[in-house]
């Protein structure tokens, strides 16, 4: 073995260690980054009970539908998730979440008649059974041809 | 099959297979993905929460920055598959497209599905992956066997299955073996297909079929955990490699069929990639095609 060939072998027996070290370092640390993760998304276990924080549309008749996660502002539904959860802890940003969608959805020409901010409750397995949604909390409500009714 | 030891000799296509197959994989994704990238802008400020190689920022950038390292990286990831100036192209393909999925998940909710190909790419970034099949390459002869070859491809096995091995010990710490044995999957899916339909998104119709079987989402629980804590078996032999990569492959078609959750890099083969001998795949694909 020439020493060329001796100092690719350290260094590539270095890189690894200290690749695989960091790869599994959130073992030690539990920590849930990018790119270095634990990996907890299935790990816990859900309570069966969900409270859940999303944005809906109310059609003329009154029917309540969940919107779709574009009109959150993104095609991916956590991420639609997360907007939701963060603004329904901020009143403000309920509002101006609010606003914005009501705003895409008339641009659209959507029929809904209004956009609702919301966190209700569900138990997981019984919705599945018979559809039992129960009541929740409203964060904000707006009209989408653009005038704020809360 | 993967280098059977960590400073096993392997070719230089072999190593050079993986740089055109999962680069180019990784360049698509860029490809596709590059409004959403570009589109995170749109977010309120509030929502900004800095991970990865964005975790230095306090604010999130001007619009044009986000543009120019998001073009940046599409014409970086050009280079790399092609091999060309690699000691630049290799590294700085890695960085931005780690820059960009960073940025993207700096918005209150990381996205697991992009972390392996990341780490694939930054191994790949940082070896001799050019040396073969590229256009530094041409005019040389083909370099002979080396460490330098087979290290990267072990270590990107490795990190394979790293990852699986932490999201096994990930249950056993929150849940203990009771993820297998309670109510713990048939609760997720529940609550993950309910959630999607609450949140307006397409759901699992098999996975909620499924949710009044109690003991076949034991059974698949089980699965599920042995595939992830017993993966380091598949850096031993090569017919438990190809065994393993079949159940984790299996695996996440399972997570589609019941959770309707996409895991891009591995439904494609792609994070098994390197337990694969790529080279005689793609030699064989050249000639079909030179052959008519």
């Amino acid at each position: 073995m020439t020493v060329a060939d001796a100092r690719v072998r350290v260094g590539w027996s270095l890189a690894s260690a200290v690749v695989l070290a960091l790869v599994m370092l959130p073992w030690a640390t539990g920590h849930d980054g990018f790119p270095l993760s634990n990996y907890p998304m299935f790990a816990a276990a859900r309570p069966q009970q969900l409270e859940l924080a999303h944005v809906v549309g109310i059609d003329r008749d009154g029917v309540a539908r969940p919107l779709a996660p574009r009109w959150l502002g993104t095609p991916e539904v956590m991420q639609a998730a997360q907007t939701a959860r963060q603004a329904a802890r901020n009143p403000a940003a309920a509002q101006q979440l609010c606003a914005r969608v009501a705003a895409a959805l008339a641009e659209a020409g959507e029929p809904i008649h209004s956009v609702e901010v919301r966190t209700d409750r569900y138990d997981v397995i019984a919705y599945w059974a018979d559809g039992t949604v129960r009541a929740g909390r409203l964060h904000a409500r707006c009209d989408v041809d653009g005038g704020e009714r809360r | 099959m993967s280098p059977r030891h960590p400073l096993a000799p392997a070719s230089a296509r072999r190593l050079a297979a993986l740089r055109i197959v999962l680069g180019l994989a990784a360049w698509i994704y860029v490809v596709v993905r590059l409004p959403h990238f570009i589109g995170v802008q749109r977010f309120a400020a509030w929502q900004f929460r800095p991970v990865g190689l964005a975790s230095p920022l306090s604010t999130p950038l001007p619009m044009i920055a986000v543009v120019v390292l998001a073009i940046a990286a599409v014409l970086a990831g050009v280079a790399f598959v092609l091999g060309w100036r690699w000691r630049v192209s290799g590294p700085a393909f890695a960085l931005l497209l780690l820059w960009n999925t960073s940025y993207r998940n700096s918005w209150g909710m990381v996205f697991h599905t992009e972390n392996l190909m990341v780490l694939h790419i930054a191994v790949l970034g940082m070896a001799k992956a050019a040396d073969a099949w590229s256009l530094d390459a041409r005019g040389r002869s083909e370099p002979a066997p080396h460490t330098r070859y087979g290290a990267p491809i072990w270590l990107m096995g490795a990190i394979t299955v790293a990852t699986y091995v932490l999201a096994g010990v990930a249950k056993l710490q929150h849940s203990g073996f009771a993820w297998v044995t309670s109510d713990i999957l048939r609760n997720h899916v529940a609550f993950d297909n309910l959630r999607k339909a609450e949140l307006g998104d397409a759901y699992a119709r098999l996975g909620v079929a499924l949710v009044p079987q109690r003991s076949l989402f034991v059974a698949l629980a089980g699965f599920a955990l042995a595939m992830e804590l017993l993966a380091p078996l598949a850096l031993l032999q090569g017919r438990i490699a190809r065994l393993w990569c079949v159940c984790a492959w299996a695996f996440h078609l399972g997570v589609f069929a019941t959770m309707w959750i996409v895991f891009h890099y591995p439904m494609l083969g792609l994070a098994y990639a390197s337990f694969v001998p790529l080279d005689g795949v793609l030699s064989r694909l050249a000639a079909r095609v030179r052959g008519g």
